[in-house]
């Protein structure tokens, strides 16, 4: 999953979604060279998601949230509680917005609930389990070769790429789910 | 910010949509975006019909007498002639120091999925792009077709997966990936008033240079105030311009116009171009000879470069 955030605050919103293995863009130098050449309208059209904190909204925030809600991207605004944007709410409120787009307030405690209920929303298994558990994997010259060949067309790191093995293989293992 | 957007044509052909429709339905996508606010004129509903120039002089009209009164302009046009209205306007305007967007629907989009809803889909994205464009600190007329947003002199229509335009001979002004921002040296917003002058001919004919076609000279002298060569290369155009004796202004785009002149006669009628893109000389010629009368006043304007027009290597 691959989310788009624009955060300019001091809140690690970048940490809470990279324990979950979330491939996060937050500019150009984030995204794949193949997937900037072939987005006609912006890379929004590339992204799962979008999370936005809006302690300050910028043109650019208001601009993506509003090409987030024409292409129909879930979208979580977050703001401090403290410093609520009270203009772009109150135009969020008195249009007809999708439900895929929420508004929260959120503190240093409560932040990372809310992310994890947003992220619960968009893809419920990512946020049941955090890989905690160390493992060591000896691999032939020929295999690693082949694994790194792998995750490089991927472009994800070769432990999710072993999880997602793993994964795809628990789903469809009924002798073991029985 | 206010931005003033000014729909020609183009929706009225998308599933959904008429002319009775079309300023509900630019109200409803305009609430979307928070970045200004908004006004809506529209020029022809459903201009199918008129010609692209005239609604060119409609426009300059129009965004000539507001102004005073908006920050930006966004004209909303289908996508099959706008660089040959985009750059028209642009030459309609001796000094203009703010931007005018032109944005629309671009057809074809995701050729793989139902192509009516994303043409509505495109046209909502671009028409955010357009007024996010026409807010930001330039002056200049540009088209916003797509996430490569071009100056209007350099455009030129060129369908591909993933984009509707390219820029001749330039980078783009600025591209849409995490917002919008602008390349360095994009020329900045002036706050000099804006001055019109709509004098343009529309009998000016655009001829590709092919070795093996001569010039109908008879059509050219009932129909014609001028002749444009594009595409031109030595080998093609002396045996033509060797005998060219119409009395008409005889332009030609050529790739190497210094080379050309040294190897021809040329007549006081002739003016040798460096390369631009087809609308763009056009536009130029049809302004030319609309303003000036002597070949004295052509050759300056020809050789006039205000608009950055010219891709010179």
């Amino acid at each position: 999953m691959t989310i788009l955030l624009l955060n300019d605050s001091k809140v690690d919103i970048t940490g809470v979604l990279q324990q979950r293995n979330i491939r996060i863009w937050s500019s150009i130098n984030d995204v794949p060279t193949a997937v900037v050449g072939h987005s006609t309208l912006s890379m929004l059209e590339r992204v799962d998601a979008v999370i936005l904190e809006l302690s300050e909204v910028s043109p650019n925030a208001q601009y993506i949230l509003a090409q987030a809600i024409i292409l129909q991207k879930p979208t979580l605004c977050l703001y401090p509680k403290q410093k609520p944007p009270r203009d772009l709410l109150n135009h969020l409120v008195h249009r007809n917005i999708p439900k895929m787009i929420t508004t929260r307030a959120y503190t240093t405690v409560t932040v990372q609930d809310i992310l994890a209920n947003f992220l619960e929303s968009l893809q419920p298994s990512i946020c049941q389990e955090i890989p905690n558990i160390k493992f060591t994997l000896r691999l032939t010259p020929s295999l690693e070769r082949y694994l790194q060949w792998l995750t490089d067309q991927k472009q994800i790191n070769k432990a999710e790429f072993i999880r997602d093995l793993l994964k795809k293989q628990l789903e469809s293992d009924q002798e073991y789910k029985g | 910010m206010k931005i003033l957007v000014l729909y020609v044509n183009g929706m009225v052909q998308l599933p959904g949509f008429s002319v009775d429709n079309v300023e509900a339905k630019l109200k409803e996508y305009l609430e979307l975006q928070f970045t200004a606010e908004t006004t809506i004129t529209l020029i022809q509903p459903d201009a199918s019909t008129v010609p692209y120039d005239k609604i060119v002089t409609q426009l300059a009209q129009c965004i000539a007498e507001q102004s005073a009164d908006y920050d930006g302009f966004v004209v909303i046009q289908a996508i099959e002639q706008v660089e040959y209205s985009a750059t028209l306007l642009s030459y309609c305007f001796t000094s203009l120091g703010k931007p005018i967007v032109f944005t629309g629907a671009g057809k074809e989009y995701f050729a793989n999925e139902s192509p009516e809803l994303y043409e509505e889909v495109g046209l909502r994205t671009n028409l955010m792009t357009a007024i996010q464009i026409a807010t930001l600190n330039c002056r200049g007329v540009f088209l916003a077709y797509g996430s490569n947003i071009i100056r209007a002199e350099r455009a030129v229509h060129f369908p591909s997966e993933m984009q509707w335009f390219m820029s001749g001979g330039e980078e783009f002004i600025a591209q849409v990936q995490f917002g919008i921002e602008l390349q360095p040296g994009v020329a900045p917003r002036l706050t000099h008033s804006l001055q019109l002058d709509t004098r343009y001919s529309t009998e000016v004919l655009l001829w590709q240079a092919t070795p093996h076609q001569l010039l109908p000279v008879h059509t050219i002298m009932q129909q014609y105030q001028a002749v444009i060569i594009y595409g031109a290369s030595l080998p093609v155009l002396q045996p033509q311009l060797y005998e060219y004796s119409m009395g008409l202004p005889l332009i030609v785009v050529a790739d190497d116009p210094a080379n050309v002149m040294q190897d021809l006669n040329i007549s006081e009628d002739v003016y040798i171009v460096p390369p631009i893109t087809p609308a763009c000389i056009l536009a130029k010629t049809m302004v030319g000879l609309g303003r000036y009368t002597t070949s004295d006043q052509l050759r300056a304007w020809f050789t006039n470069d205000d608009h950055q027009e010219y891709i010179l290597v």
